[in-house]
C-alpha cells in the first residue's frame, strides 16, 4: 500500500470521540451478523458490482468475479458494525427494487439499476455528512461505501481488472521518472 | 567440544548479520543464535512472485489478524504479502507501562532486515556533538572521523544508490547511481531551490541496488521489498552478509535459540558464553566463546542483559549504575503536509521506485537556522505520484462507465512530505523487566515506558508548518497539513537503553561498544545509541558493528579479551 493511503486511513482511526447510541440502534450495530445471508445475495452482489464497474473494452466486475470477492471481504475484513450495515443494506436494496419496480434487481434494466444504486449512494452521503468521519467509524461504514470500496479493490486487484482495465507490469526491471502519457493510456495497476 | 566457538553473535538482523560476516571473515569460528525460524534467501520468500489476484483479500488485513496482532498489523504496509515476517503479538507479548509503545518485531533469521525501509543516511558531527554542546544526556564517545571510514566500508558492501549533495549535516557516502525523480518531484526540487536556497530536495539514499553489486541485484523496481527479494535487489542479512559469512566455513547458524542469559566469570571479569532455551524443545543449552556480540535489537539486547543476573550484577550484567534500559528513543514522524498539483497531466512514469525523495535537516544547523522553541531537527521523506484507483476510489463520486474510465486513468498529481524528527533521550523512557509476567519460555516480559515530550511537540509544529510552506511556494493547491500522533515505536527506529559514553558511571558501553567492565561483550545494535539524530539509523548500526568487530579481533589477537 502506498504510504499516503495508509496515512489517510490512519486519520480515520485517530480520535477517541464516542457517541452514545440509543439501545435499539446499539443492538443493531453490535449484534452478531448472520453472515450466511451473504450467500443468498451472491447473484445480487455480482449484478451490483457490474453496475459499479460495467464491461467496456475491458471486462466488467461481474466477469472478474468481484461479487464473490465482496462476500469474502465482508466476512473477513470488515468490522461488525459495517457488516450489519452491509447486510441490512442488501435487504433494503432488494426490497427497494421490488417495491419500486416490482422485480428483482437482476431483472431490472440498466437505467433502473442505476436509479436504485444512486438512491443508496445518496443515503450513504447524507449519512456521512450528518456524522462526519470520526463518528462514521463509530456507526460503521454505510452499505454503499463498503460495497463500492470492495468492488473497486476486488476489480483492480483481479487479473482482468489489473491487466486489461489497468496496466500491470509484474517485473518492470527499471524506473523511468519522466514518461509522456499517450492518449487513452491506462493507469498502473500497482504502486 | 561442539559447544565452544571463538565468537557468539546473538541475533541475525541487520547488525547481527554484519557481526557474523566480519568475525567469520576474520577467521573466527562464529555461532549465530537466532530466536526465530530460519529464512533462506529466495527459497523462503514464499509470496515474492505472487500477483495481487493471488491473495485472498486483495492484500488487506483481516479482522482476525487485526485482533490477534494489534501492534504488528498497525505497521505501514503490513499486509498479506509480508506478515509472515512479523511476530504474532499473541505469542510474543510485552508490557506497555507508562505511555503506549508499539514494539514491532521480526523473529526470524534476518530479523527486520527483511522488511526494513532501506534508507541509509550518514550522521555528522552536528549529531555526534549535539549532546555535549547542549548539555543533554551524555556526550558521544566518538566523532564523525571515528566512524566515517566505517561508513565507507559498509556502504561499499551494502550498495546504496544516492546523489552526493555536499551537505555538512548529511555527509555524502559511497553511492551507486541515484534513482530518478519523477516529473513533479523534479519540479518540486527546482521550486524549493528557488524559494528556499538553504533547503535541498534530493533522491533518497537507499540500499536498493541501482546496478548489480557484489553478486546481488539489480533492483527490478517491483516495490515488493518487504516480501523478500528473489533478485537480491536490496540489502538484508539473508541476501548479503549471512551468505558471505557462510562461505567462509566459519559460520554456525542456530535458529530457534532464545538467549536466556549471558554467562559471566567473576574472576576473569569476562562473559564466558550464553545459556539458550531451544524455542521448540524448551531445552536449556550453554554455548561458550571468547567474544560475544549482542545484536538482538534495542529492546531484545537490553532485556537479555537485564536477565543476566549474578551475585556481582544483581540488576543485570554490566548494570552497575542502574541506567540499563533507560534513555530509550524512537523517531517521531507522521507529521507534514500534502497537496495537489494542477498540471503536468501529460506526464507519467514507469516502474515502481522503492524509494522516496528526501529533504535533509535544515533547522538548528547553524546560528542562522537556530530555533528558540526546540533543539535538534528533522528531515522529510516524500514522494509525488499520480493518484491511482487506490487513492481515487474513496473520492471519485458515482459509479458506472464514466466512473470506471476515471478510476482506471492516471489521476491528479499529488505530493506528500512526512517529517522524521529527532527525539531527545529521557531517563523515564525505558525498558525494564516485568516483575511477574513471563513468556512461554519462562523469561520475564519486557516492560516499556515511553512518551514524547515538549521538544518533540514543538518540533512537530514547525515541521508541519515548513512542509505546508514549501508545498505552497512550489505551486501546490489544496495544501493540507497533517499531524497524526503515533505511539513510540511506531517509527520502528527504537534505539538507546545501553548508551555509549565516556564514563562508566553514566553510560553502559564505551567508544568501542564494549560493555564497561566486561570487555569481551560488545553491543552494537540500536541499544548502543546515545542520541537519536533524525536520520534513519540502520546504516550507523552497521558501521558501528563493523568497527567494533575490527577492534574486537585486534584486541583478541593481543590477548586483551581473554
Amino acid at each position: 500500500m502506498h504510504r499516503r493511503t495508509a496515512v489517510k486511513r490512519l486519520s480515520l482511526l485517530a480520535g477517541g470521540v464516542l457517541l452514545s447510541l440509543g439501545g435499539i440502534k446499539y443492538y443493531q450495530l453490535h449484534k452478531v451478523p448472520d453472515l450466511s445471508l451473504l450467500d443468498k445475495y451472491r447473484a445480487l452482489l455480482g449484478d451490483l458490482s457490474d453496475t459499479i464497474i460495467p464491461a467496456s473494452d475491458s471486462p466488467g466486475a461481474k466477469e472478474a468475479g468481484v461479487g464473490d470477492f465482496v462476500i469474502k471481504m465482508v466476512r473477513d475484513c470488515t468490522d461488525r458494525k459495517s457488516q450489519n450495515n452491509f447486510i441490512g443494506g442488501l435487504k433494503d436494496l432488494a426490497g427497494y427494487a421490488q417495491n419500486k419496480y416490482g422485480k428483482s434487481y437482476g431483472q431490472c434494466t440498466v437505467e433502473e439499476r442505476t436509479e436504485i444504486l444512486s438512491h443508496f449512494e445518496k443515503k450513504a452521503k447524507s449519512f456521512s455528512r450528518l456524522l462526519g468521519k470520526v463518528e462514521s467509524k463509530v456507526e460503521g461504514d454505510p452499505f454503499f461505501v463498503t460495497l463500492k470500496n470492495y468492488v473497486v479493490l476486488g476489480y483492480c486487484t483481479s487479473k482482468p481488472g489489473a491487466t486489461q482495465a489497468l496496466r500491470y507490469d509484474f517485473i518492470p526491471g527499471k524506473y523511468i521518472g519522466v514518461v509522456a502519457l499517450t492518449p487513452g493510456q491506462r493507469a498502473w495497476a500497482t504502486e | 567440544m561442539g559447544q565452544t566457538y571463538d565468537a557468539i553473535v546473538i541475533g541475525s538482523g541487520i547488525s547481527g548479520g554484519w557481526a557474523a560476516k566480519e568475525l567469520c571473515e576474520k577467521g573466527l569460528s562464529t555461532l549465530v543464535l537466532e530466536r526465530g525460524r530460519n529464512v533462506e534467501h529466495v527459497k523462503d520468500y514464499t509470496t515474492a512472485f505472487m500477483n495481487p489476484w493471488d491473495f485472498e483479500h486483495g492484500l488487506r488485513v483481516t479482522e482476525k489478524d487485526k485482533a490477534e496482532n494489534p501492534i504488528q498489523s498497525q505497521v505501514f504496509g503490513y499486509n498479506e504479502g509480508n506478515k509472515q515476517f512479523f511476530v504474532n503479538d499473541k505469542e510474543h507479548p510485552y508490557v506497555q507501562g507508562h505511555g503506549a509503545f508499539n514494539w514491532v518485531r521480526g523473529y526470524q533469521v534476518g530479523g527486520r532486515s527483511l522488511t526494513w525501509g532501506r534508507l541509509c543516511y550518514r550522521w555528522s558531527d552536528l549529531d555526534f556533538e549535539a549532546n555535549a554542546k547542549e548539555g543533554i544526556g551524555v556526550d558521544w564517545p566518538i566523532r564523525y572521523k571515528d566512524i566515517a571510514p566505517w561508513y565507507d566500508y559498509v556502504e561499499k558492501f551494502v550498495g546504496i544508490s544516492g546523489q552526493p549533495e555536499g551537505l555538512p549535516q548529511l555527509p555524502d557516502g559511497v553511492f551507486l547511481p541515484p534513482m530518478e525523480m519523477n516529473f513533479l518531484e523534479k519540479h518540486f526540487k527546482e521550486q524549493i531551490k528557488k524559494h528556499f536556497p538553504e533547503r535541498c530536495v534530493t533522491i533518497g539514499r537507499s540500499a536498493n541496488l541501482s546496478r548489480g553489486w557484489n553478486g546481488r541485484g539489480p533492483c527490478q523496481f517491483r516495490n515488493l521489498c518487504s516480501r523478500g527479494c528473489p533478485f537480491g535487489g536490496y540489502f538484508s542479512s539473508n541476501s548479503a552478509t549471512l551468505p558471505v559469512a557462510l562461505a567462509t566455513g566459519n559460520l554456525t547458524l542456530r535458529p530457534f535459540s532464545i538467549v536466556a542469559e549471558v554467562l559471566y566469570d567473576k574472576d576473569k571479569k569476562r562473559a564466558t558464553g550464553v545459556r539458550i532455551i531451544d524455542a521448540m524443545t524448551h531445552e536449556s543449552i550453554e554455548f561458550y566463546a571468547k567474544v560475544i556480540f549482542l545484536n538482538a535489537s534495542t529492546i531484545g539486547s537490553t532485556s537479555i542483559l537485564l536477565q543476566s543476573k549474578s551475585a556481582e550484577f544483581p540488576d543485570g550484567l554490566g548494570n552497575t549504575n542502574g541506567l540499563m534500559g533507560r534513555f530509550l528513543m524512537d523517531h517521531h514522524e507522521r507529521v507534514g503536509a500534502e497537496g495537489v498539483y494542477h498540471g503536468f497531466m501529460d506526464e507519467y512514469y514507469s516502474g515502481r521506485r522503492p524509494n522516496t525523495v528526501y529533504i535533509p535537516r535544515f533547522r538548528n544547523i547553524d546560528a542562522a537556522t537556530a530555533r528558540t522553541d526546540y533543539s535538534r531537527g528533522f528531515g522529510y521523506t516524500g514522494s509525488a505520484m499520480r493518484e491511482s484507483w487506490n487513492e481515487q476510489s474513496a473520492v471519485l463520486p458515482g459509479f458506472g462507465p464514466g466512473f470506471k474510465n476515471q478510476l482506471t486513468s492516471p489521476g491528479p498529481w499529488t505530493i506528500q512530505i512526512n517529517a522524521w524528527g529527532e527525539t531527545l533521550p529521557y531517563a523515564e523512557n525505558k525498558v525494564s523487566l516485568s516483575a511477574d509476567k513471563k513468556d512461554r519460555w519462562g523469561l520475564p516480559l519486557a516492560e516499556i515506558d515511553f512518551s514524547f515530550q515538549s521538544n518533540e511537540q514543538h518540533m512537530r509544529k514547525d515541521a508541519k508548518h515548513c512542509a505546508a510552506e514549501m508545498l505552497s511556494a512550489a505551486g501546490f493547491a489544496d495544501v493540507s497539513e497533517f499531524d497524526y500522533q503515533a505511539p513510540g515505536g511506531a517509527s520502528i527506529h527504537e534505539m538507546g537503553g545501553m548508551r555509549m559514553g565516556r564514563d562508566p558511571k553514566t553510560s553502559l558501553l564505551n567508544g568501542n561498544n564494549q560493555l564497561h567492565g566486561v570487555k569481551n561483550l560488545f553491543v552494537t545494535d540500536g541499544s548502543c545509541m546515545t542520541s537519536s539524530a533524525c536520520q534513519n539509523p540502520s546504516l550507523t548500526y552497521m558501521a558501528l558493528t563493523a568497527r567494533a568487530c575490527d577492534y574486537a579481533v585486534s584486541e583478541l589477537k593481543k590477548g586483551n579479551l581473554g
